[in-house]
């Protein structure tokens, strides 16, 4: 595909749209992103070998009379990648991950941008698969902080986390239908709960739609969480507070997006494989995740794995 | 010498702090001051100092708290809220606060009963007054609320006025107290369901049958009606023959049902709706055998509140006698009451587990965990479904049901006045209905049109629903 096409500038002209890419833990996902971002222009830049397109000139005294000028052409060195820089690449995120956790990330490139930012408004639910471990509480509620405290957890059994864990959960289901956006006196209201479609549609706290736990093995537990308006420190503070409630202290060792939307793992191209190839393929694959229907406002609501129910 | 002596008397008095402390030195008014070391130290050695902030201990050098042992058990606990003015929801603060605080009319959010500090076993709400029981003392009965029937028992108190100390008898109780019932083995007896109705309350023991205490002016205490009775501070306790051994009680307004362990229904009481089942319309003080289309069948549980009864066979058929005026039976009948209990056929509801009853609205459990309403009122189905004479189902979504959690549904439904009580699998209380004086426990004061969570810290064992109360009974997380 790109042998055929003309020049860099067309090419990086015609990258567009939206694709995610999974985060490794340890980096701060600006310098992901920026390092994606130069690396695309750099390589469009790199496949198309500079050709001088227009010939300059300069009138140059001769050698033989000081009078009689000789013009030397030279080519121009305006479009020169030295000179210009390499393609730009415009890209965005609306929801990076913090330099701790890892996952999927949703990027923008040029007029896929206006589609990530209309995914805040379209309140997408996020899963994330959260590791902690009882035991010890930090100044940052991460295995990485200064430990501030040590508990007993041995008290703690598998039934009693679950317990816990489901207690939390459903705390959290009147809150997402008061963010409705709803009457709660109106029929609508009543309509829309008997279908379990009160979800948050207006801008809301942090809220859990899902947690459940996966694994546990003592200290370290698992959870598999599905949450909407939320920030990785807020997943370990939620972590925290399961550890309050348990009677003990909790520490997150790991927190993952697993799935951003419509973005799940198995979308998301790893960041050795952002070359062009890879990421054009990528941005066809998933056309049909951020269609204009499905970024509406009201429109879906994302479910457990991936499946959606269309908004009416 | 003078050296040694001064050097010993160095080491003596190491650390000790020396003040002017006589009034001589001081003055005569004032008041002899503290060392800052005496207000820091205990002993009299200066203590070590502690590490300041900026020395970093390693971790494994923390000490470990424990803030619970590994075998701590769950309790229950009793949570009320709703009208607080009768003292029905039994805390003392909110009819005689302490001081700069308001007398506070109505609790909106549950509210923990924590005064009643033996583990709570059921509660019983009527009209304006509480039962407890408790899991500790298992013969004994906790009354709290109304007692101008005497619906408590004598409950007395001493006041002493400027004129001397009087025992008068207490109309309201607003703490929980406890019951004096005469059993003739106190100590083995064990109360297993206590039915409380407007005025009147039916005791259920284990070995000593079924006892009935309060107002009697229609005969659902089980004897005799007296003329002109004085039922306030009245001692009479009745005790409730009936053949067969009764398995549950149910007390409506004024009438009173007894089902026993044969699935057979007794009744007594006010029959002026037809709810005795008896086939007139008079009062009757002599628990009877109801006939009827429930003749033959084994019943399971029956439930009333107001003027309508209903009731469950072993089977899965539904029956229904008393009131109605607001469709309850309409689809067995046009009339606006019925003295005889009658079958309410409705194949689709599949088979029915539980039926809950209250003023004009009817709810039926089936064994799918999913909830059936119909009558008037506030359903459940949104504010347009004012009323309807056959079931209506309420979606499972209503009660937490989702993808995530496919296997919720109903596992308890109970009725107030004008409001449903319904307690989940997942241990969550779900109340709707007209909210008056903040009974459905929701934080506002607003009717709420279908099910709606209500937030209690713990997994809900039972609810129990009064005109405007109610009292959750939840086992504590940990």
């Amino acid at each position: 595909m790109l042998q055929t096409t003309k020049s860099a500038a067309e090419v990086a002209a015609r990258l567009s749209g939206v694709f995610a890419v999974y985060k490794p833990p340890g980096i701060n996902c600006m310098t992901v992103i920026n390092t994606i971002k130069e690396n695309l222009g750099k390589e469009i830049t790199a496949t198309f070998p500079w050709v001088p397109d227009r010939y300059e000139y300069k009138l140059l005294p001769s050698p033989e009379d000081p009078n009689l000028p000789i013009r030397m052409d030279y080519p121009s060195l305006k479009k020169h990648p030295f000179v210009k820089g390499h393609e730009r690449v415009p890209m965005f995120c609306k929801f990076p991950l913090d330099r701790l956790s890892s996952g999927v990330v949703v990027l923008g490139i040029r007029d896929g941008i206006k589609k990530v930012r209309a995914m805040y408004g379209a309140h997408y639910s996020r899963q994330y698969i959260v590791e902690g471990r009882f035991g010890i509480a930090t100044d940052n509620h991460d295995i990485s902080g200064k430990v501030l405290e040590r508990t007993t957890y041995d008290h703690i059994s598998g039934e009693k986390l679950v317990r816990i864990v489901s207690f939390i959960q459903r705390s959290h289901q009147n809150l997402t239908t008061e963010y409705a956006g709803v009457d709660i006196q109106s029929q609508e209201a009543y309509e829309l709960a008997s279908r379990g479609q009160l979800r948050p549609r207006m801008a809301s706290p942090p809220l859990v739609l899902d947690m459940r736990c996966l694994d546990y093995q003592p200290p370290d537990f698992t959870l598999e969480i599905q949450c909407v308006h939320e920030t990785p420190q807020w997943l370990r503070k939620l972590i925290h507070d399961i550890g309050l409630e348990l009677r003990s202290t909790a520490v997150s060792t790991k927190v993952r997006r697993t799935r951003d939307g419509y973005f799940t793992v198995d979308d998301a191209l790893l960041t050795k494989h952002c070359q062009y190839e890879y990421v054009a393929e990528a941005i066809e694959r998933s056309r049909h995740l951020v269609t204009w229907k499905k970024l509406r406002p009201d429109a879906n609501f994302v479910t457990d794995r991936g499946e959606s129910e269309e908004g009416r | 010498m003078e050296r040694t002596m001064l050097l010993r008397h160095c080491v003596e008095n190491f650390g000790r702090i020396f003040l002017p402390t006589t009034k001589k030195y001081l003055g005569a008014n004032a008041v002899p001051m503290l060392h800052w070391r005496q207000l820091h130290c205990s002993s009299d050695v200066t203590a070590k100092l502690k590490d300041p902030p900026s020395v970093k201990k390693p971790p494994d050098e923390l000490p470990v708290f424990q803030y619970i042992g590994k075998h701590t058990k769950r309790v229950n606990k009793a949570f009320v809220w709703g009208n607080t003015v009768t003292g029905a929801l039994g805390i003392p603060d909110f009819l005689d606060p302490p001081p700069r605080k308001k007398v506070r009319k109505y609790q909106s959010v549950p509210y923990c009963l924590q005064d009643f500090s033996q583990d709570v076993r059921t509660a019983s709400c009527g009209y304006g007054f509480t039962i407890l029981t408790s899991l500790k003392e298992k013969g004994k009965v906790w009354g709290t609320g109304m007692n101008t029937d005497s619906q408590l028992g004598l409950q007395k108190a001493i006041r002493t006025t400027h004129e001397g100390a009087r025992v008068i008898v207490l109309d309201y109780v607003i703490a929980p107290a406890p019951v004096d019932l005469p059993f003739t083995q106190p100590q083995e007896t064990q109360v297993l369901q206590v039915a409380c109705g407007r005025a009147h309350t039916l005791i259920l023991t284990d070995r000593e049958g079924v006892l009935s205490v309060g107002n009697n002016a229609y005969g659902q205490c089980g004897r005799p009606v007296v003329e002109s009775e004085e039922y306030s501070g009245s001692l009479q306790v009745n005790r409730i023959r009936i053949d067969g051994k009764v398995k549950q009680l149910a007390a409506g307004l004024d009438h009173s049902l007894f089902l026993t362990e044969d699935g057979e229904v007794y009744g007594c009481g006010w029959g002026a709706d037809g709810q005795t089942g008896l086939g007139h319309y008079n009062s009757e003080h002599r628990p009877t055998k109801l006939q009827g289309d429930i003749q033959g069948e084994k019943i399971k549980q029956v439930a009333t509140f107001s003027d309508c009864c209903l009731a469950v066979s072993e089977k899965g058929d539904l029956f229904g006698w008393g009131n109605s005026e607001y469709n309850q039976l309409a689809a067995v009948t046009e009339t606006t009451q019925v003295n005889v209990p009658r079958q309410l056929q409705f194949n689709y509801i599949g088979k029915a587990i539980q039926v809950a009853v209250g003023g004009t609205i009817c709810a039926v459990l089936n064994d799918q965990g999913q909830v059936y309403v119909w009558g008037y009122g506030i359903l459940g189905k949104g504010p347009k479904l004012q009323e309807t004479p056959i079931p209506e189902q309420l979606p499972e979504a209503l009660f937490g049901q989702n993808e995530f959690h496919p296997d919720v549904s109903v596992r308890e439904i109970k009725a107030g006045l004008n409001f449903f009580a319904a307690v989940s699998t997942s241990g969550d209380l779900y109340t709707w209905g007209v909210n008056k004086h903040g009974c459905l426990g929701l934080g506002h004061q607003k009717d709420q049109y279908f099910p709606w969570k209500v937030s209690l810290p713990g997994e809900v064992l039972t609810v129990d629903c009064g005109v405007d109360h109610m009292v959750a009974i939840i086992k504590s997380l940990l």
